[in-house]
């Protein structure tokens, strides 16, 4: 299974707060393949420099926690499919101004909640 | 130093500067790449290298980082004390949900200098802008920004390296593409310019 990375991106900012690393490409394909893209800082050399090692037995960020944040974070799809299908705030406003709020409600936030519904 | 025409070698000596009539002397005359490196007037180009690329970083590190989206080098040696103009073009995503806005820095590393830009500020930064200040839309934005500078290098061979960095806290940011695609959406065009100049 192929990831894209903002899910992977996503997924380790749930899991390494405060902690910084890098993530490189677009997809990650498996285990194997994170553990070539997934950089972990573990230090800053004399000309500033970051320090990071790719070693998972250094970093101690294992694949299967970022696969289930990974879960957690396409439970959370819809939200960005729903806010990215409504229309512009001042529309809306608009349409309440001259339609209420039951009509707002019916014709331009239900069908959208119904196209992406919460999984 | 008197004319001397010399007719065992088919060589003529002593010709002063311009004293050879306008318009003698055309270009079919001259040898080809007859004109080195080092006859041409400061300010020339002598070289271009240009690499762009297509793929993706990103990182929340806020030390300089290597990306590993650009390594370029020219084709030929640079000429000692010659100088590099160096454009950077590149395009930013980044992760703010919700939060207040974070700075990004780009800079470009040499592999035998270092640093090239300036040690805090890179060569160009900044971040994503929106119609929604720094809310949850920033995630989808897409910033695309530029910066050059012109320097003397101090190898011949010089290497080029494209390096990020936050200026604060800690949130990522995206290099060729926006942070939150939702789609394949990669932007890519990272790219960088490299002249060498006669100094």
């Amino acid at each position: 299974m192929t990831y894209r990375n903002w899910k992977v991106r996503d997924a380790l900012e749930l899991l390494l707060v405060d902690k910084e690393y890098s993530l490189r490409d677009s997809e990650t394909k498996d285990e194997a393949d994170f553990y070539s893209k997934f950089w972990y800082k573990t230090g800053v050399n004399e000309s500033g420099e970051t320090v990071s090692t790719n070693d998972p037995n250094v970093h101690k960020v294992l694949w299967s926690d970022v696969l289930v944040k990974i879960k957690e974070v396409e439970a959370k799809e819809y939200q960005h499919d729903r806010k990215r299908s409504y229309p512009d705030m001042g529309v809306q406003l608009d349409y309440i101004y001259h339609n209420g709020i039951e009509k707002w409600k019916t014709d331009i936030v239900d069908p959208i909640k119904a196209k992406y519904p919460k999984s | 130093m008197a004319l001397t025409l010399n007719g065992s070698n088919n060589t003529i000596a002593g010709v002063a500067v311009g004293g050879l009539p306008d318009g003698i002397v055309d270009t079919d005359m001259l040898a080809a790449e007859a004109v080195t490196k080092t006859k041409q007037a400061p300010g020339s180009v002598v070289q271009v290298a240009i690499h762009t690329d297509h793929g993706e970083d990103s990182g929340n590190e806020t030390s300089w980082t290597q990306t590993g989206r650009i390594d370029l080098s020219f084709a030929n040696s640079v000429t000692s004390g010659n100088k590099v103009l160096l454009t950077l073009h590149v395009g930013i995503g980044e992760a703010y949900d919700s939060s207040w806005a974070q700075h990004g820095l780009l800079t470009i590393y040499c592999a035998t200098q270092g640093n090239i830009g300036d040690s805090s500020l890179g060569i160009c930064g900044g971040w994503v802008s929106g119609n929604t200040s720094a809310g949850s839309d920033m995630q989808y934005g897409y910033q695309r920004m530029s910066g050059s500078l012109l320097y003397t290098p101090t190898t011949t061979t010089p290497r080029y390296y494209l390096y990020r960095k936050r200026i604060d806290t800690a949130f990522v940011m995206v290099v060729g593409s926006a942070k939150h695609t939702h789609a394949n959406y990669n932007s890519g065009n990272t790219t960088l310019v490299a002249m060498e100049i006669t100094a």
